[in-house]
């Protein structure tokens, strides 16, 4: 699989810390799926999608690398290796719910996208509220959005977890999608297998080449950018230690 | 009909995976044992632990891969934790690499403290400095002392893994061997070459260049082996490209006795080591072949 470049057509400042990348071309990509984002000079590191068409992605600012990306100007080059990885699985699942801790909730949107014709429900779980701005396009895609934060700012108070009990209690799903922070998926995929509600899983993994060769992703026997980076049911709580 | 041996390793069949793809967990490896491999080999193994180069660490250039990782791993502490208590039908290969014959010596006895089945000495990675070819390892001179000071530290199978793409591969093999080398394997990643992104006009990986491996390599594998056939007596892993069960017929036809798989992987996944397994087989019933050794080194005769 070989390199594509594409020019930046928008950049949108979602909050100080979080950009969006609106490129001037589509990919095919499944939701769920990745892509190694190559900075020359600098590094390469895995983004997940947050639209195929137009290829879009959202970056947070959190150190070196994506505040490198940061500087990105619209006109400028973009050059990426994708996609990559396993997906979620889409089925004939009626009702599903997603969970998405931070940054995670992107990848899911895509889901959201591409799982059309499906009643969904969305958690967005967040530090505060600054950190919610996917909300106002899953609704327009006719989701119905709950938001979380640890410290009350918008939404309910609390882990995004206490708003899936919450839902839990007048809402039958027949899957839940997760992608955020491990911890938080560990109690999402925890609390579905209680319930005997099927999940997802995207886990997050140290990928240096993410086409399967160098093993720095490997968690237990997997290989997390090619097996994964979704994992589903028994083999997600296997990874997950549930 | 694929039972190999390779002085005293003893493996269900001649395929090995090679150094440095995905061997950096134990789990991982015993599901490659799963999948067919006869010997798997750690990622090499340094004394402290080192984090690599920056990404792109590897790139596909349409004939094979081109990789610069950088040697990123654990460490010898980390390492003998991660792989300790080895026990899988598989045997286990723990990859070493020193910037001095000293360096060597030490990782080489370290190795002693867990259950390895063999030990093997890298002398050929073209990429990392301080290490391989970038620090002159791959002389007569340096072979013989680092294999000598290897050899003074373990019991185990020594294997030494030399460079493709150094003139005399030959008489590097028979300098291993004088100093006590079990194994020879032929070899490591050829170059180091370079690709160029033509959008970005800059090269793709992080340490701009990187050993090449995959099909494109195989010829060069195969002439390497040829060569060092005619000169050691210590069995050869033929390692360079070999993607199916042909290739591996034919790098043994060029005299060697285990089979090294790595860039397969990235084409065909972990399944390619039952898929080469089963390819062997049914090519030797089809010749009236009872085993490989029938047919080690025949292009020679
Ligand atoms: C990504 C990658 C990492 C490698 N890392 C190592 C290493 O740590 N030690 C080593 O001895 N060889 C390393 N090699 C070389 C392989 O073990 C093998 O000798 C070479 O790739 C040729 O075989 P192949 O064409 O089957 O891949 C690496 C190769 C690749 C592609
Ligand atoms: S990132 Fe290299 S194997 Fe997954």
């Amino acid at each position: 699989m070989n390199r594509q470049t594409f020019r930046v057509k928008k950049v949108i400042e979602e909050s100080q810390e979080v950009k969006t990348f609106v490129l001037d071309g589509s990919i095919e990509a499944d939701a769920g799926q990745f892509f190694m984002l190559w900075v020359p000079g600098v590094n390469e590191k895995p983004f997940c999608f947050a639209d195929n068409d137009p290829f879009t992605f959202t970056v947070c600012n959190v150190g070196p690398f994506s505040s490198k990306v940061h500087e990105l100007k619209e006109g400028e080059l973009v050059t990426v290796l994708g996609p990559l990885g396993k997906g979620y699985g889409i089925g004939n699942e009626e009702r599903i719910l997603l969970v998405g801790g931070g940054y995670g909730t992107v990848s899911l949107y895509l889901l959201a996208k591409q799982a059309k014709g499906k009643k969904i429900d969305v958690i967005i779980g967040a530090k505060s509220k600054e950190d919610v701005s996917y909300k106002k396009r899953f609704e327009e895609l006719g989701c119905r959005v709950f938001v979380t934060t640890d410290d009350g700012s918008e939404g309910v108070k609390g882990y995004a977890v206490d708003g899936m009990k919450e839902l839990l209690r007048e809402n039958k799903y027949d899957k839940v999608y997760t992608c955020g922070p491990m911890i938080m998926m560990k109690t999402i995929c925890g609390l579905a297998k209680e319930k005997g509600i099927q999940f997802e899983a995207s886990l997050e993994a140290n990928m240096k080449c993410g086409i399967g060769i160098c093993g720095s992703c490997a968690i237990k026997d997997k290989i997390v950018c090619k097996d994964g980076p979704v994992f589903a049911n028994e083999e997600a709580a296997y990874l997950l230690d549930i | 009909m694929l039972k190999t041996k390779l002085m005293e390793l003893e493996l269900e069949n001649p395929l090995i995976l090679a150094s440095g793809i995905l061997g950096t967990s134990k789990k991982l490896l015993e599901r490659i044992g799963d999948a067919g491999a006869g010997a798997l080999t750690t990622k090499s193994i340094s004394i402290e632990p080192r984090e690599g180069h920056n990404s792109p660490i590897i790139t596909d250039f349409g004939a094979g891969l081109i990789n610069a990782v950088g040697y990123a791993n654990p460490g010898i502490d980390g390492a003998l934790e991660e792989f300790k208590d080895w026990n899988h039908k598989s045997k286990l290969i723990f990859s070493i690499v020193g910037k001095t014959a000293e360096e060597f010596g030490e990782l080489a006895k370290r190795s002693n403290e867990i259950n390895v089945d063999a030990v093997e000495v890298v002398l050929s990675c073209p990429h990392t400095p301080g290490y391989g070819l970038m620090a002159g390892q791959g002389t007569l001179e340096h072979t013989y002392e680092i294999t000598k000071a290897v050899r003074k530290k373990t019991k185990k199978p020594l294997i030494i893994k030399l460079s493709p793409s150094v003139p005399g591969v030959g008489e590097l093999a028979k300098e291993a061997e004088r100093a006590g080398a079990d194994i020879i394997n032929m070899g490591n990643s050829g170059g180091p070459g370079m690709s160029i992104d033509i959008e970005r006009r800059k090269p793709v990986l992080g340490f701009r260049f990187g050993g090449i491996s995959g099909p494109g390599l195989k010829p060069l594998a195969i002439r390497c082996v040829y060569d060092v056939y005619e000169a050691v007596k210590i069995p050869i892993i033929g390692t360079g490209g070999i993607s199916n069960y042909k290739d591996a017929i034919e790098i043994v036809m060029a005299g060697a006795t285990g089979i090294g798989i790595g860039t397969a992987v990235y084409y065909g996944g972990t399944e390619v080591f039952g898929e080469i397994n089963k390819g062997m087989e049914k090519w030797l019933e089809e010749h009236g072949c009872s085993s490989l050794k029938e047919i080690k080194g025949v292009a020679h005769e």
